[in-house]
């Protein structure tokens, strides 16, 4: 049991900053994500935990512990891997009791002991029946389980986790993203696991922190990196279908003392909360966003609404998911299987005035957060 | 123009595996059809066949009227894109769309026309003059396309175009491959191990497993009223939830009922049940989206659970309960909050309910 504490860790490959001064808390028992797309320094940020590469600037701490200089194995973490590693020579339960058996360890366990901890470790993973197989005759679900429970039975302080399950077919992921959300919980071990799987990062973290570029973008609970970005690239990357931006640019008009959201060619309506934050804004330009699922597809005229021309209907399991467009934008819109429309319609579109989200244009920061 | 026909095929390979078993089935004029499955299941093998390159061990394929068993691929009238492009990286992407023009000896001014209609069509205008190595793996994949469309083939055959681009590409490319479809109008076979992929590209879509056709229809058609367990749990994602049941009768009242539940079955159900003679072991097969879940018993919701996971989604939320120890996924509203541990209570949607026998698989309630 341990908590993670990076203070402005960096890590550089010659002149690429892989790493930018992150800081991140990541507090005792946690499942703390770090999510970002391919290249963001996820894993970087991991194995500077871990101790598998140099840090070359800031402080990590794994407890009270200041860790910079510490070797991997003094550490007391333990890492899993995409790639699980088995020994196909040995069984399910030699494997996972391997590092038991560990020449730093000798005789540290008796068998007894050996044998309590692989099976208290395999019934967790709900694989006790599996113990005797050989790894050829596991799926690929069933070997990622026994390569965490490999990891387990060290009982270490903190678990670390790349990406370890990118490469399972869709229906297995989701199986197993509630196995390993409910083992976290069990075992209650610190820990921190990478994706750049937005879904997989909302579904089972304690709290996210989402990195682009060496650069942590916001670090917050799942509900309010999806519901409050704190910039752009967080509102684009967590979100599916991601969040539709449009091309014109806001600005911020009052008039009489009232506040609203000026826009080339359209006209949006915005709520009080948006309004108030509005008020107060110094900044020039805005860039408009609108998450697919805040939009309302209809027929015939309305007041305040847009008009757009169907460019595509999608099915995606029992929606449907409009390509429309509208203004020059495409935009994407997430509507029920039982509205439905023929390419070329021409539909009216409808915005919630609290779901627009605003940005500053020139750094991409949230003006509502 | 032109439709596909495929009658009783077979694809043997050394007369030992059988990748494709006595295969019927018809891809329509100016159809999108979608061959969906596994890898393994035939798909490719099929669409080799079609394209005249792998030979037909035995039936017939038509192309419009005429029969193309063993015509050379070449005078089929077909134009193929794979998942690698196999593009001429150090030509232009112009003179890429041109070859199979100047193949033709068509006139420079004809070729010219023909070369920029496509590249606009696929939006890529603005890359003609670029060499292909200086190209995304995206932009690649619209230079292999236009080099299909020039052509003007009857049948255009895709195998899984772009199930290598990461995630947000790929779903721009498929907004674009469909847009490409509707408007040129060709027939296209597409095919693909991604259901995603099918239900929003397909007008319909053929499901193959093991080298056998398990059910050909509409996206809807296939989620709602799967033939099969195999096709219900192959299409939908998260997959549909499979619990063990049996069949009870009480007055005139059918029940399903398995450990920790007890479901009254509607009358068309019933009476399909009961005219079918169904009885013996079965899965009842329910979609997350059909699973209704709360905080409190109610006629909504009469079936005792416990949280096991939940996962918050955004919009959406996926809730994870234990029914008698078993394990059901749930896709719920945004705003429906839980936690490991806590007393839930579902209901199944009666009129979504599926029941599928343990043995052939078969759906028992079409």
């Amino acid at each position: 049991m341990a908590e993670v504490l990076l203070d402005r860790a960096t890590k550089k490959y010659g002149d690429h900053v892989a790493v930018n001064e992150v800081s991140l808390h990541c507090k005792d028992s946690e499942f703390f994500f770090i999510l970002g797309p391919s290249g963001a320094g996820k894993t970087s940020t991991l194995k500077m935990i871990a101790g598998l590469t140099t840090v070359d600037g800031g402080q990590i701490r794994i407890g009270d512990r200041l860790v910079n200089d510490l070797e991997p194995g003094l550490r007391n973490v333990a890492m899993a891997f995409e790639a699980y590693a088995l020994y196909p020579h040995l069984t399910v339960f030699e494997n996972i009791a391997f590092p038991l058996r560990a020449p730093i360890r000798a005789r540290q366990f008796s068998e007894g002991d050996i044998h309590a901890r692989v099976q208290r470790v395999a019934d967790l993973l709900r694989m006790g029946e599996l113990l005797g197989r050989m790894p050829t005759q596991l799926s690929g679900g069933q070997k990622q389980r026994v390569a965490l429970g490999r990891a387990l039975i060290r009982e270490p302080d903190v678990f670390l986790l790349d990406e370890p399950i990118a490469h399972l077919d869709a229906k297995l992921r989701h199986h197993m993203r509630a196995e390993l959300k409910s083992m976290q919980r069990q075992f209650g071990t610190t820990s921190i696991y990478t994706t750049p799987d937005q879904l997989e990062a909302l579904s089972m973290a304690d709290t996210i922190a989402v990195i682009n570029e060496g650069v942590l973008h916001q670090v917050g609970p799942p509900l309010e990196i999806y519901n409050h970005p704190a910039d752009d690239f967080v509102a684009q990357f967590v979100g599916d279908p991601p969040m539709n931006f449009l091309s014109s640019r806001g600005v911020v008009v009052s008039e009489g003392g009232e506040v609203r959201l000026g826009l080339e060619g359209l006209h949006i309506d915005i709520s009080p909360r948006i309004q108030a934050a509005l008020a107060g804004q110094s900044c020039q330009t805005l860039r408009v966003g609108i998450r697919p699922s805040d939009i309302r597809l209809a027929r015939g005229q309305g007041s305040g609404g847009w008009l757009g021309e169907v460019y595509l209907v999608e099915q995606v399991g029992r929606s449907h998911v409009f390509t429309m467009k509208v203004n020059g934008d495409m935009l994407r819109v997430k509507a029920p299987l039982d509205f439905d429309a023929g390419v070329g319609e021409r539909l009216r579109i409808d915005l919630e005035p609290d779901k627009v989200y605003l940005f500053d244009a020139v750094n991409g920061r949230s003006v509502l957060v | 123009m032109a439709d596909v026909r495929l009658e009783k095929v077979w694809k043997t390979y050394g007369g030992v595996v059988e990748a494709v078993r006595e295969l019927d089935l018809e891809c329509r004029n100016k159809e999108f059809l979608c061959l969906l499955g596994p890898s393994g299941c035939g798909k490719s093998s099929t669409l080799r066949m079609i394209a005249g390159l792998e030979n037909v061990t035995k039936g017939e394929v038509y192309i419009g009227s005429r029969r193309v068993t063993s015509v050379p691929p070449k005078d089929r009238d077909i134009a193929m894109v794979f998942e690698n492009y196999a593009l001429y990286p150090h030509l232009t992407v112009y003179d890429n769309i041109a070859m199979p023009l100047r193949v033709r000896n068509m006139s420079r001014s004809e070729m010219d026309q023909k070369v920029r209609h496509a590249a606009e069509v696929l939006h890529i205008t603005d890359l003609l003059g670029r060499r292909v190595v200086r190209l995304g793996g995206g932009q690649k994949q619209r230079v292999g396309i236009g080099r299909a469309i020039v052509r003007k083939p009857s049948v255009f055959l895709m195998d899984e175009p772009i199930s290598h681009l990461e995630a947000q590409l790929r779903a721009q490319m498929r907004v674009e491959l469909k847009r490409l479809h509707i408007e040129v109008e060709a027939t296209t076979i597409y095919v693909t191990h991604d259901q995603l992929e099918a239900m929003a590209l397909a007008d319909r879509i053929a499901v193959m497993n093991e080298g056998e056709l398990q059910q050909v229809g509409t996206p809807s058609e296939l989620f709602d009223r799967p033939v099969n367990q195999f096709v219900a749990g192959f299409i939908g994602t998260p997959p549909m939830n499979f619990l063990a049941c049996e069949l009870a009768v009480q007055g005139d009242q059918m029940f399903a009922q398995g450990p920790g539940f007890r479901i009254s079955l509607p009358a068309a159900t019933r009476a399909r049940l009961l005219s079918s003679k169904a009885s013996g072991k079965m899965q009842l097969g329910v979609r997350p989206l059909d699973v209704t879940v709360a905080k409190t018993n109610g006629a909504e919701t009469p079936v005792a659970a416990r949280t096991f996971v939940y996962e918050p989604q955004g919009e959406s939320c996926q809730v994870t309960v234990q029914i008698d120890g078993q394990l059901v996924s749930i896709e719920a509203d945004g705003d429906f909050v839980t936690e490991a541990g806590e007393a839930a209570w579902v209901g199944f949607k009666a009129d979504r309910l599926h029941l599928f026998d343990s043995a052939t698989g078969a759906n028992l309630v079409l």
